[in-house]
């Protein structure tokens, strides 16, 4: 595509030119949508931003004029302004969730691209609504037209934010309407797009292909568990994201500063999220339960299942749930997990049962005559034994235990392995 | 004018985890003045009652008004 | 290419109960294409196999148990089982879905459905492990509660079998008798009857299989997103937090809690019963098989005793606002009665509050009520009403047929009758809530609010008194609904993922190749034009589609409502319209076709 050299001299600023994405803060929900602590006091918040390596910070056009100062400097973000307002936010939640289309919904332009490139911006960020009425659709397209036109005149990169809202829009077509909406945005002049994720990297990979310009995926609403915000930035930049947008998810984050170095991390250092998030990554490591948290639900056993022998079932997992229903008295719930004791490497008369150097309980079938003393000498019953009668012992899933990962009340945990036993330094 | 404002589940996180929030409000303010001033942002509000029922936001409040605003949520 | 190993069995087992014979078929294909499993299949079955206007309680009904695809794979909360019947409560066709881990053993046992018609010559025990199938005597159960089946039946069958027993009124064939799989139950309309009709008092079954899917990898992966945004969602945190009764104090402020029979929307003592007031009873939360929501909440009432699951938002107003009650400890108790006897909270919690009505109203004396004091708000009267109606005894045996039954017997009572097809009303007041007024009108099994009534209008999603987009509004959510219940999902799910979702696990399990999530959207279609059709070719009509006269001439004396009845006719005439029906509800030869129903159904069976 050609661009005046304006636009992409000030798209430079923006995206890394050495792999081309950059990571853009959203600081502008204002005082009419979050009247809280962190619109009010956002100079602090702005300046863990920085610190965390932010390469852009989207603002209101009085947030820049104010804190613009904050941003002088050759390694310092980029300034992008938002150049219009919705009263979506101020509608309340039930809005925001549209089951039926809102009625009283406005949208209105509040600076020109001109303003905001004498403020030194980079770019200027716009909405786009779609899914709502025929009319409110015009409007929003012959608004962003005339972005696009006084954009292009004075070389100044524009960013779309096609957004999703009314009755029209549901799970049935959500992402047909949002890849539409992309391509559209592309056509009346965006230079980069601001997109909310489609949920899987399939649709989002089709979304960046037909957009043609760099894509940005924004956060949305802020997530309990950070890790579940970083895994939407991996499947997206998967999928072909450029970057991201994160606006609550980093402002109201414990840590704005951390949480932007995580993104960075991720967008430009070719970090996975389990690199980032997991403190025992590449740790030996060995399982741990807290029963009060268990539910009862099981989905350890179908992880385990699912992961070792293909095919989802109760019978052959490595872990058993001790379950009694509150028919009996109390109810109670308890994960029961392989602990690596030993007992059964201990208790095995060939030497089949031995520690690999990373500490994982592996079973040679060859030396293994199947007397299952192994499974005699297990204090928790977890050994268990396979079609074949050969014994089935936890393998730790190599390193990744799936049970971990898919317990969402954390009531089985990974806990770092530090004891090392006998048989672990005779194979070390 | 003294109003009452109760912030139902997750919200109360937005008020230091408690249930109740006293404000003083200037005559003739409306529901959008108090949920201004209560602190949550906007958008996590499900549904508003004044004394026990849904009210809308642009409605006055009257001294000694109960504000309840609820969050979204499901059940059934 | 056969289904095994793309998420299904491939395996219908049938059981004729007459001669003890066991059969095993497989499903066609383009039926499992066109109509998943679930609600789907049991519904293409029972149509299907029943004779049009064949007794609920005679021997060729069938009480089919459903598993879906999804069932017992690691997809969210899959490990429901269906039942898919021929109401007893109303003639119509009944689904009714339960959590817990029946479904999901039913399914490693190698079963899709298990279709079970005829009587036992003597009480009997189903019993199902893996592929030995067998029927036991189980003549010394015979007249034990729910708890005490549940416990003998462990103590026989060893702690790895799963459980659907009924209790003594499914043995009494009442209409308002479920079927309880463990502590969760299947209980609307009146399973448990047809199941004490065929001289079976439990299904026992033991599974060791596995369900496989298609593709391995991309199902995780599909899997995984859907479990990422339900963990994101923050109304599903809430129900972890406090239940389904979470969702009490808005209803209530909304104006739609029904209280003392429907009579308001606003229950004065909402605050014993909301959710916070639940607290001190809950003991320790709980999920059902492979659910990353975990609502169960589990009580103790230490004024009677007793361990029960709950109560539910459901239970808490059946019980509690809709009787007047708001002694907690009563409430549970009441619940406990229900679960014990075997019979539909929701159903007796309505039945109560109309006795009560007729009560206060003299419609019915004291003595007519074996001097039970039946005022509204009197917990001791709600309890001694729920021992009579789960035990079948005095003035019980005559209760427990249903509200419409009683409403029979004292004429000028039909407009307080709380019922709609013979089914009493769940917990949300339809004069305060259009949308879920016209759900209530439509469901095929009669008042229904998981057959997609928009609850969310309540909850401060839309304007609830408005009709306008109600209809449209409906539709969505219904055929939601039916494709989660053909999956088999919980419904819960929807306020975390979308059909999208559901979309990719079904190709990822299935290998089916939906080319989008319309197409599976279009399932939905399908499955509700049949219930439909069954419904039509039992002689229902477009009449039937209505509402007690309290909602749709009485306008609400107070709340948030006041003043509103509900416009039923117009809601109902633009959702025909939007579903391709005709003005009197039948859906258009050409509808048909178009969904593809004529490639499973005979046509010429229409109503046309």
């Amino acid at each position: 595509m050609i661009l005046s050299p304006g636009k992409r001299q000030r798209l430079n600023r923006l995206f890394d030119p050495r792999d081309g994405r950059a990571v853009c803060v959203a600081a502008d929900h204002g005082w009419m949508s979050d009247p809280t602590e962190n619109v009010i006091r956002l100079k602090p918040i702005l300046e863990q931003v920085i610190e965390g390596g932010a390469d852009g910070v989207l603002m209101s056009y009085g947030t820049a004029q104010r804190l613009g100062h904050l941003f002088h400097g050759r390694e310092k973000p980029a300034i992008l302004i938002r150049a219009d307002w919705m009263n979506l936010p101020r509608l309340g939640a039930s809005n925001v969730s549209n089951i039926l289309p809102v009625v009283n919904f406005r949208k209105r332009a509040t600076s020109f691209a001109s303003d905001a490139l004498a403020m030194g911006a980079s770019a200027i960020t716009i909405y786009y609504f779609i899914g709502y009425s025929d009319e409110f659709e015009a409007l929003n397209i012959e608004q962003a037209a005339c972005y696009a036109r006084e954009c292009r005149r004075i070389g100044l990169p524009l960013i779309i934010e096609p957004m999703a809202v009314g009755g029209m829009v549901t799970g049935v077509n959500i992402a047909e309407v949002l890849i539409a909406s992309a391509r559209i945005a592309y056509e009346i002049g965006a230079d980069a797009l601001k997109v909310p994720y489609t949920g899987d990297v399939n649709t989002f990979r089709e979304l960046c292909r037909v957009a043609q310009v760099p894509v940005l995926v924004l956060g949305g609403a802020k997530s309990d568990h950070p890790r579940d915000a970083l895994e939407v930035v991996e499947e997206a930049l998967h999928a072909g994201a450029a970057g991201t947008v994160f606006g609550r998810n980093v402002t109201k984050a414990k840590d704005p500063k951390k949480m932007v170095q995580d993104i960075v991390a991720l967008v430009h250092g070719g970090k996975t999220v389990d690199e980032i998030t997991n403190p025992l990554h590449g740790q030996r490591i060995r399982l741990g339960t807290v029963s009060s948290r268990c539910t009862g639900c099981h989905i350890c056993l179908l992880a385990c299942t699912g992961s070792h022998n293909g095919g989802y079932g109760h019978a052959g997992a490595r872990l058993r749930v001790e379950h009694r229903s509150f028919v009996e008295g109390a109810p109670s719930f308890r994960p029961v997990v392989c602990t690596l004791c030993g007992r059964c490497v201990e208790a095995c008369p060939t030497g089949a049962l031995h520690y690999d150097g990373r500490g994982i309980i592996r079973l040679d079938r060859d030396s293994c005559d199947r007397c299952l003393d192994c499974q005699k000498a297990c204090p928790f019953g977890v050994v268990f034994q396979d079609q074949d009668g050969y014994p089935v012992i936890c393998d730790l899933c190599g390193g990744d235990p799936q049970c971990v990962r898919w317990c969402k009340y954390d009531a089985i945990i990974a806990l770092p392995k530090r004891r090392t036993t006998k048989e672990e330094i005779h194979v070390a | 004018m003294r109003v009452t404002v109760k912030f139902h589940g997750e919200l109360r996180k937005y008020n230091g985890g408690r249930e109740t929030k006293q404000l003083e409000l200037p005559e003739g303010a409306t529901v959008y003045d108090a949920l201004h001033r209560s602190g949550i942002p906007l958008d996590q509000i499900a549904l508003v009652a004044r004394n026990g029922s849904r009210v809308n936001w642009n409605e006055r409040l009257r001294d000694g008004d109960e504000i309840k605003v609820f969050q979204l949520a499901i059940g059934g | 290419m056969s289904l095994e190993g793309r998420a299904y069995k491939d395996c219908i087992l049938r059981v004729d109960l007459d001669t003890g014979r066991v059969e095993r078929e497989s499903i066609p294909e383009e039926v499992a294409r066109l109509l998943l499993g679930g609600r789907g299949l049991g519904s293409w079955l029972l149509y299907h196999e029943l004779e049009p206007g064949y007794d609920p309680l005679g021997p060729r009904n069938l009480l089919i148990f459903v598993t879906g695809p999804l069932t017992g794979t690691m997809a969210p909360t899959a490990g429901r089982v269906g039942l898919v019947t021929k109401s007893p409560a109303n003639g119509a066709i009944l689904d009714s879905y339960a959590g817990g881990f029946f479904g999901e053993t039913l399914k490693f046992a190698g079963y899709d459905a298990v279709a079970i018609r005829g009587v036992a010559p003597e009480p009997s025990v189903l019993v199902i492990e893996d592929e030995k199938v067998r029927l036991e005597p189980a003549r010394d159960l015979w007249g034990s509660d729910v708890f005490d089946t549940r416990l003998a039946l462990q103590k026989r069958f060893g702690d790895s079998a799963l459980t659907a027993v009924i209790g003594p009124a499914g043995e009494r064939r009442s209409p308002i008798a479920g079927i309880f799989c463990e502590t969760r139950s299947l209980a609307r309309g009146g399973g448990g009857a047809v199941m004490g009709s065929k001289n079976l008092k439990a299904v026992v079954v033991r599974g060791s299989g596995r369900v496989s899917v298609h593709d391995p990898q991309e199902f995780e992966q599909a899997v995984w997103i859907a479990s990422r945004m339900l963990r994101m969602s923050s109304q599903i945190k809430r129900m972890q937090t406090d239940g389904t009764v979470n969702i009490l104090e808005l209803i209530n402020a909304a104006g739609g809690l029904p209280t003392r029979n429907f009579q308001s929307g606003q229950f004065e003592a909402v605050e014993e019963i909301r959710c916070e007031a639940w607290h001190s009873h809950w003991r320790r939360t709980s999920a059902c098989h492979a659910c990353p929501i975990g609502c169960t909440k589990i009580a103790y009432s230490e004024r009677y005793g007793i361990w029960i699951d709950g109560p539910e938002y459901e239970t808490t107003f059946a019980l509690g606002s809709n009787t007047g009650v708001s002694d907690r400890d009563a409430i549970l108790y009441a619940n406990y009665l229900c679960d014990k006897y075997g019979v539909d909270a929701i159903s007796v919690g309505g039945i109560v509050a109309f006795a009560m009505e007729l009560y206060e109203r003299r419609f019915a004396s004291k003595s007519d009520l074996d001097g039970v004091e039946a005022r509204f708000g009197n917990p001791e009267a709600l309890i001694q009403l729920c021992e009579k109606i789960g035990k079948g005894e005095g003035v019980g045996a005559f209760l427990e047929k249903g509200v419409r039954a009683v409403s029979r017997a004292f004429p000028g009572s039909e407009s307080f009758a709380m019922h709609v097809k013979g089914l009493e009303l769940p917990g949300y007041l339809p004069r305060a809530a259009k949308g879920i007024a016209l759900s209530y009108a439509i469901s095929e099994r009669g008042a229904c609010h998981l057959h997609g009534s928009p609850i969310i209008e309540l909850l401060g999603g839309a304007d609830p008194l408005t009709t306008e987009g109600k209809a449209l509004l409906f539709r969505t959510n219904q055929l939601d609904t039916a494709v989660i219940d053909a999956c088999i999902l919980c419904y819960f799910t929807k306020f975390g993922f979308t059909l999208k979702e559901v979309h990719q696990m079904l190709n990822a399990a299935t290998g089916f190749g939906y080319r989008n999530p319309r197409e599976v959207e279009r399932i939905g279609e399908r499955i509700t034009n049949l219930a439909r059709l069954f419904n039509l070719r039992e002689g229902f009509s477009e009449r039937d589609d209505t509402l007690p006269g309290r909602c749709l001439r009485e306008p609400l004396p107070s709340g948030p409502a006041k003043g509103h009845v509900v416009e039923l006719d117009r809601m109902k005439a633009e959702y025909y319209q939007a579903m391709g029906w005709d003005e009197h509800g039948i859906p258009t030869l050409r509808k048909l076709q178009e969904l593809q129903l004529d490639q499973l159904i005979e046509l010429k069976d229409l109503p046309h």
